[in-house]
């Protein structure tokens, strides 16, 4: 259903008349198309960076119904980068934020909220509500999961992801084009690559591609130009180059192929090699621990234990809290012969958020290390219960 | 439930958190050609009710408002008012706070 | 009881949009051993005067808030109200105009028009306190 065509489309109030004006004059749009748009519903999973633009255009131009998926709470260091929350909204819902800021842009637009993580379990029931998806996420499971449930409802996908600088947009799912499993048969190792806590991301970047994503998102529902079916965009803002890849349908596809083997949502976690959602707590607790607490009391009393850091050298020059020394946990199994300490002295590894040092707490435990620990929460606890002057990032 | 048979049979909506003393039920059918009969026979067949509807004193607690379809008693014949076969009674209470 | 994180935030908006005077509405959801609260319904202050000490709802509203609930497949689990430049405890108003213990009674306090503490109460079975509940959030289903 690129392009819905319901049997009698709303008209337009004279106030809407009036707000979609420069559309209403615009050759390929006018009055007709409006109306399509005011017919027409988007489901945006992910209210951060790229839904952020994609939700505002898209609610300003008029759409009928704009569904959003989301179950973050809004931080400080979303701002640089999610316009749809602002500096007064931080530890509100993001869906609250986003809420607002929609129907403050244009009253006439219907806000669904799904406040829920789109799961195996609800994503076919909450996707068929909608004519296009617009896949917002930043992780793999997440795009494997709504690209699966496109293909099987039939719903198109606008395709958004951003690295660093980089940008790639296509549109996935559609009856006569590739789906995001054509493009990307299997995902990535875990960990190879870095979210955008740990990665960085340009501020703008997501305003670009995002934008770039609702074009696509307008055009399929009016069903007008060429839409990036079959096409992978690739956007590298340093050198400010655009590319686009041919992508073709795989006939061997198990999704979309020519004889489908996976006809039902599955695990996307299991599917990209990462513990299940709510088990990625029971691998933190499998390894030994130590809280922030005992350890700055520890530091206090002058018997400080032996304190790696396994982030990024550049996320260090961020927020530290003052480690013996550094090494990024995908350095660290080709890098232990550096390590300062012995396989007997009591060692604290910390990152970010305690995820990365959990991983490298039990790297160092099959190694023969015999008394490491995790620091469970990193940094965050750290500036969260000790430190304040050490940044959140 | 009493079975008088000349009287009508009327419905009682209940308030959710009292639905816990009437087998959580929403609506309980009872019997009365009035309201007050009506609720003695509500009382009479779900006993744990009474001290959430009425004072010791055997008065309606004032926050408790009886309607009878859009209607409250209070503007009609109050406890006296006649009930016909298949009469909706709501109990609704009235809200408010400092 | 147990709600969401947005349903936490519509109320304290809701307090901080009538402050100074006091706001209220509704809880809609499910009864069980937790009341269980998906979605809300607002109604005006219906009190006379003094609305920045006193809230009123009247059972007209009540009864709008019941059929409004029954058309989603909800009950009303309970209510909740704003306390503007007071703390977030239940005052000697609430407990003498409580009604039914069962009910989850919300109060969020509004501080110099920002929203701050939020608690919830049932009423004690003897009628004689209010009792403090747990707040548990989780993410649900679709709201508008």
């Amino acid at each position: 259903m690129a392009t819905p065509t319901p049997s009698a489309p709303p008209a337009l109030s004279t106030a809407e008349v009036q707000r979609y004006g420069r559309h209403l004059t615009l050759p390929k749009v006018g009055k007709a198309g409006q109306e399509k748009l005011k017919a027409s519903s988007v489901l945006i999973v992910g209210a951060g960076g790229l839904g952020s633009p994609a939700a505002m255009y898209l609610a300003a131009a008029g759409i009928g119904r704009i569904g959003l998926v989301d179950f973050d709470t809004v931080e400080t260091s979303n701002l640089q980068r999610q316009l749809l929350h602002g500096t007064s909204d931080v530890g509100r819902p993001k869906l609250a934020s986003a809420r607002d800021r929609l129907k403050d842009l244009n009253p006439h637009v219907e806000v669904v909220l799904h406040e829920t993580r789109l799961t195996s379990e609800n994503a076919l029931g909450i996707v068929e509500g909608y004519d296009i998806v617009a896949d917002g996420t930043d992780n793999f499971p997440a795009r494997y999961l709504i690209n699966d449930a496109c293909v099987l409802t039939g719903t198109p996908n606008a395709y958004a992801s951003i690295f660093r600088f980089e940008g790639q947009v296509s549109v996935f799912a559609t009856p006569e084009g590739p789906c995001y499993r054509c493009a990307y048969p299997e995902p990535p190792p875990p960990g190879l690559v870095p979210s955008c806590a740990e990665g960085g991301v340009l501020g703008i970047l997501p305003g670009l591609v995002g934008t770039l994503q609702a074009t696509e998102v307008i055009k399929m529902l009016l069903g007008i130009g060429d839409p990036l079916i079959g096409r992978l965009l690739l956007i590298d803002t340093l050198p400010m180059t655009f590319r686009t890849l041919k992508i073709r349908q795989n006939p061997d596809c198990p999704v979309c192929g020519d004889h489908p083997t996976q006809t039902e949502l599955i695990d996307y976690e299991a599917f990209c090699g990462l513990p299940p959602e709510n088990g990625t707590d029971d691998t933190m607790h499998n390894v030994p621990e130590t809280t922030v607490t005992a350890l700055h009391a520890r530091r206090e009393a002058g018997t400080s234990p032996f304190v790696l850091d396994v982030r990024k050298p550049r996320e260090a020059e961020i927020a530290a809290l003052g480690a013996d020394q550094l090494i990024p946990v995908d350095e660290l199994p080709d890098r232990l012969d550096e390590l300062k300490a012995t396989k007997d002295d009591e060692i604290v590894i910390h990152c970010r958020s305690g995820a990365r040092s959990a991983k490298a707490t039990q790297l160092l435990l099959d190694h023969g290390y015999t008394d490491v620990k995790n620091l469970a929460g990193g940094i965050l606890a750290w500036s969260e219960e000790i430190d304040s002057s050490v940044p959140q990032y | 439930m009493a079975t008088t048979t000349e009287q009508p049979s009327v419905t009682i909506r209940i308030p959710t958190p009292l639905r816990s003393y009437t087998n959580n039920q929403s609506i309980v059918e009872v019997d009365g050609a009035t309201v007050q009969a009506a609720l003695t026979d509500l009382i009479d067949t779900y006993p744990a009710l009474k001290p959430h509807l009425y004072h010791d004193t055997g008065d309606l607690r004032s926050f408790v408002n009886i309607y009878v379809g859009d209607e409250d008693i209070r503007y009609l014949d109050g406890p006296q008012t006649a009930l016909e076969e298949d009469a909706e009674v709501s109990i609704v209470p009235s809200i408010a706070g400092g | 009881m147990i709600t969401t994180p947005l349903i936490l935030d519509q109320i304290r908006r809701h307090g901080e949009a009538t402050y100074p005077e006091e706001c209220c509405g509704f809880l809609l959801g499910t009864a069980d051993e937790d009341n269980q609260a998906t979605a809300l319904h607002q109604v005006p202050n219906r009190q006379e005067d003094r609305r920045t000490h006193r809230y009123t709802i009247t059972p007209a509203d009540y009864r709008n808030a019941d059929e409004a609930a029954r058309a989603r497949g909800l009950d009303i689990v309970g209510m909740y109200h704003s306390h503007p430049d007071h703390p977030a405890q239940p005052s000697a108003t609430d407990l003498a105009e409580a009604t039914f213990p069962g009910y989850t009674y919300v109060i969020v306090s509004v501080t110099s028009g920002t929203a701050t503490d939020l608690t919830a109460w049932t009423l004690a079975p003897d009628r004689s306190a209010f009792l403090q509940e747990s707040i548990t959030t989780e993410a649900s289903a679709a709201t508008r």
